[in-house]
């Protein structure tokens, strides 16, 4: 026969399932064995017992409400400042506070609270400010205070991006027009902005109501006392400190469910996550010399100045100390370093590998020359995405305390360690490399499918020749901010970490918890260094496929509009 | 002698009508700056045409107060219009398109000519009421934008215009994503209203046969 008769049709449609199919069985494998391990400690399901206990009660209700009021405040600080930004797009620092903000994901956490205890910790710069005025130092940092400014600290550069990006898609004409109707500033704001941000609320908001709620290394080191502890912390605390593996594995079963009510509230949201280009888009807005947008605008900007510049400061200020080179001589130092480095890069890899194979599952599904074949492809994809968000609302924590529990007697732990520190790694990554990679993947069907089907294009030579090109650039950075976020990740590190099996973070910590806060200052030095270098290598190297990093490229497609994080 | 008969300088004519004089405008200090010279009579049609690039918007921005010229005075009737902010000029605009807040519906577009903050009196209701008569369009107050026609969505702009009681309407290619039969009507109503409201109409357009179609007077750019 022919090659032209070959029906292929049936063979493409599973063609490019088969990788998605085995990311999912991954991810279940992973799923199932920490599930296996909760359940098995858990002696007594009740869901009464929830209501007696108090200590859990008590729990739950902190860990709401220090997320709830973090993301009120991370909120209110950021549409005010958006504002500013939007109107003033000449504003200097502007541009580098849009980097910054888009940092915020890749400079490690405990970079971030290092700084802030250096700027509000009990010598820190404000009450040496106030003892030089002969005021009475107090010690404000440790408990609510400081969980709240660290979150605020995160997560408000990150919402004043998303709503700035939603202010400047409003076309250039409804400024003209609210400028030539002689709008003020509260009508422009009531009528025209809220209207536009309100959308993104939603999203963008459920995003950092997640972070808040799970987020770990900030409650460990601020929290400062039971009575401010939440769920993620007294997991931790449960196994490593009390070995009480039931009461761990109850309290992440509490944590899980919690998170899924969450994800079935905001399951539409957290779909359409906010993880975004960039578009240098500058719209003139005609409202920016108004007397009471000045006000409020210089108040937003100086609000988040204080809030932001001083911990990074104060980080860069310490490090520059007589210890710096000593520290950096540690040979304990550098073994953590390229540990460090071993498993963000297997773990970043392990997660674009996952990504890239639920993204050609998804789309093969959607694929324009299958249209309307596949009755399952709907619920098969929804089962795809589904998986790929779960892991963000999944604490790697609950993850991990459940591959702890199962894999605890097993007779080498100290080798599966590191292994199962690069798979949960790899996971709680994969929902941002999903989001870069999946449209990206998406698009160049859209753009080339019917035509490689006319042409019989398949299978690798269709990745190889026709995707490879198109997606290089969103998976560059799709595997270079996995890499980073492994890189600054102290969660599952600190459970499974051992003296020999320690990573740049976890030793930032030690040195931290014993109070050598000049040592950690050059750690934390050198691991931002790690986490950002990777960060642009990888991006470089993948995505524009140079040897040489900061090289210009000479053929920059138009349309290739820089991500942002 | 002879010095006694040399013109007069410009600024001293008392001219009724939008005077442009010697208005120079660059885009970021480019070198080759555009200079704009035109008296248009009160009540008159004008249309401006030519090649994209040659600043035909410009004009019109620069006339609404969108943008800020290097030098040169501008005035209507008279009064110095380059002091004044764009709210506070006797100018409204009709842009090629989102003219409307797509969040809005079409009374409350309309009603924002009325008052920018949407506190309506009964009595501004009735005018809105009116205006969306004048371009028959009764009863389609409560619709969003995105429910109407390309067309429906430019004759709801032009009633803001309308409502805003401005002697200066100013229209940026408003009719060019339109169909032809479509821009013909559009522009027969144009005409009606600037007739109606004795209006003194500028209008941009990349199309020479709209131009004549419309205009007292066509200015090439």
């Amino acid at each position: 026969m022919p090659r032209y008769f070959t029906p292929s049709r049936q063979k493409r449609s599973f063609e490019l399932l088969w990788p998605g199919l085995f990311s999912l069985v991954f991810i279940g494998t992973v799923l199932g064995l920490a599930f296996s391990g909760l359940l098995s400690q858990i002696t007594d399901l009740n869901p009464l017992r929830f209501l007696d206990n108090s200590y859990l009660w008590r729990l739950t209700a902190f860990t709401f409400f220090q997320a709830f009021v973090s993301t009120a405040l991370a909120t209110l600080l950021a549409i005010p400042v958006a504002r500013a930004l939007s109107r003033r797009p000449k504003l200097p620092g502007r541009r580098l506070f849009l980097q910054l903000a888009s940092l915020s994901l890749i400079v490690p956490t405990i970079v971030g609270v290092f700084g802030i205890i250096a700027v509000h910790g009990r010598q820190g710069w404000v009450n040496q400010i106030l003892g030089f005025f002969n005021y009475e130092t107090s010690s404000y940092l440790y408990g609510l205070t400081g969980i709240l400014i660290a979150h605020v600290f995160f997560n408000a550069p990150l919402l004043t991006r998303i709503f700035l990006e939603t202010l400047e898609t409003l076309p250039r004409e409804y400024w003209r027009s609210t400028a030539q109707l002689g709008m003020s500033d509260r009508d422009i704001f009531r009528l025209i902005e809220w209207p536009g941000l309100r959308k993104i609320l939603p999203a963008s908001c459920g995003l950092v109501f997640l972070l808040c709620f799970t987020s770990f290394i900030i409650v460990l080191i601020l929290g400062g006392g039971p009575s401010t502890n939440t769920l993620e912390v007294a997991i931790y605390q449960a196994l490593r400190f009390d070995f009480d593996i039931p009461k761990a594995a109850t309290l992440a079963m509490t944590q899980l469910i919690l998170c899924f009510a969450i994800l079935l509230l905001g399951r539409k949201f957290i779909r359409r996550m906010p993880l975004s280009q960039t578009e240098d888009r500058q719209t003139k807005r005609f409202d920016a010399d108004k007397p009471g947008a000045k006000i409020t605008d210089t108040l937003a900007l100086f609000l988040m100045a204080l809030l932001v510049l001083p911990p990074l400061l104060a980080t860069i200020w310490k490090a520059i100390n007589p210890r710096f080179f000593i520290t950096l001589s540690e040979s304990r130092l550098w073994d953590a370093a390229l540990t460090s480095l071993m498993v963000s890069l297997l773990a970043g890899l392990l997660s674009l590998l996952l990504a890239i194979g639920l993204a050609l599952a998804l789309r093969s599904l959607h694929l324009p020359s299958r249209l309307g074949q596949t009755p399952y492809a709907g619920t098969l994809s929804g089962v795809i995405d589904f998986s790929g968000s779960l892991i963000l609302l999944l604490p790697p924590f609950v993850l991990a305390t459940g591959l702890f529990i199962t894999l605890k007697n097993s007779s080498g732990l100290s080798l599966l360690a590191p292994l199962l520190v690069i798979a949960v790694n790899a996971l709680m990554a994969l929902p941002f490399v999903l989001r870069l990679v999946s449209p990206a993947f998406e698009a160049a069907a859209q753009k080339s499918d019917l035509l490689c089907s006319s042409l019989d294009i398949r299978g690798l030579n269709r990745l190889r020749l026709i995707d490879w090109p198109q997606t290089r650039q969103s998976v560059g950075l799709a595997l270079g901010l996995a890499v980073a976020l492994s890189t600054g990740d102290l969660s599952v590190i600190a459970l499974f970490g051992t003296q020999d099996f320690t990573t740049l973070p976890l030793y930032m910590y030690q040195k931290m918890g014993s109070y050598r806060f000049e040592d950690a200052a050059a750690v934390a030095f050198l691991l931002c260094l790690q986490s950002l270098t990777l960060f642009i290598v990888i991006d470089r190297l993948v995505a524009r496929g140079m040897t040489l990093p900061f090289v210009k490229p000479r053929h920059r497609k138009p349309e290739s509009v820089a991500h942002g994080i | 002698m002879g010095s006694e008969h040399k013109a007069l300088p410009s600024q001293s004519v008392s001219r009724s009508g939008l005077i442009l004089d010697q208005i120079r405008f660059s885009y970021n200090n480019s070198n080759s700056p555009l200079t704009f010279n035109l008296a248009i009579n009160p009540g008159e049609l004008v249309a401006i045409t030519g090649p994209s690039g040659v600043g035909k918007s410009t004009l019109l921005n620069l006339i609404s107060g969108f943008e800020t010229p290097l030098a040169g005075k501008l005035s209507f009737n008279g009064e110095d219009l380059l002091s004044l902010p764009p709210a506070r000029r006797p100018v409204t605009t009709l842009f090629q398109e989102h003219n409307l807040f797509a969040h809005l519906t079409v009374e409350q577009n309309i009603g924002l000519g009325l008052h920018p903050g949407l506190r309506l009196s009964p009595k501004d209701h009735k005018e809105i009421q009116t205006a969306l008569a004048s371009i028959s369009l009764e009863g389609l107050n409560k619709r969003f934008p995105a429910e109407l026609s390309g067309g429906q969505r430019q004759r709801v702009a032009l009633a803001r215009c309308l409502v805003r009681h401005r002697p200066i309407l100013l229209l940026d290619e408003p009719f060019s994503a339109l169909d032809p039969a479509l821009r013909e009507e559009m522009l027969s109503l144009v005409r009606s209203l600037h007739k109606e409201n004795s209006l003194l109409t500028l209008m941009v357009t990349h199309l020479p046969s709209d131009a004549e179609k419309i205009a007292d007077r066509v200015i090439q750019l």
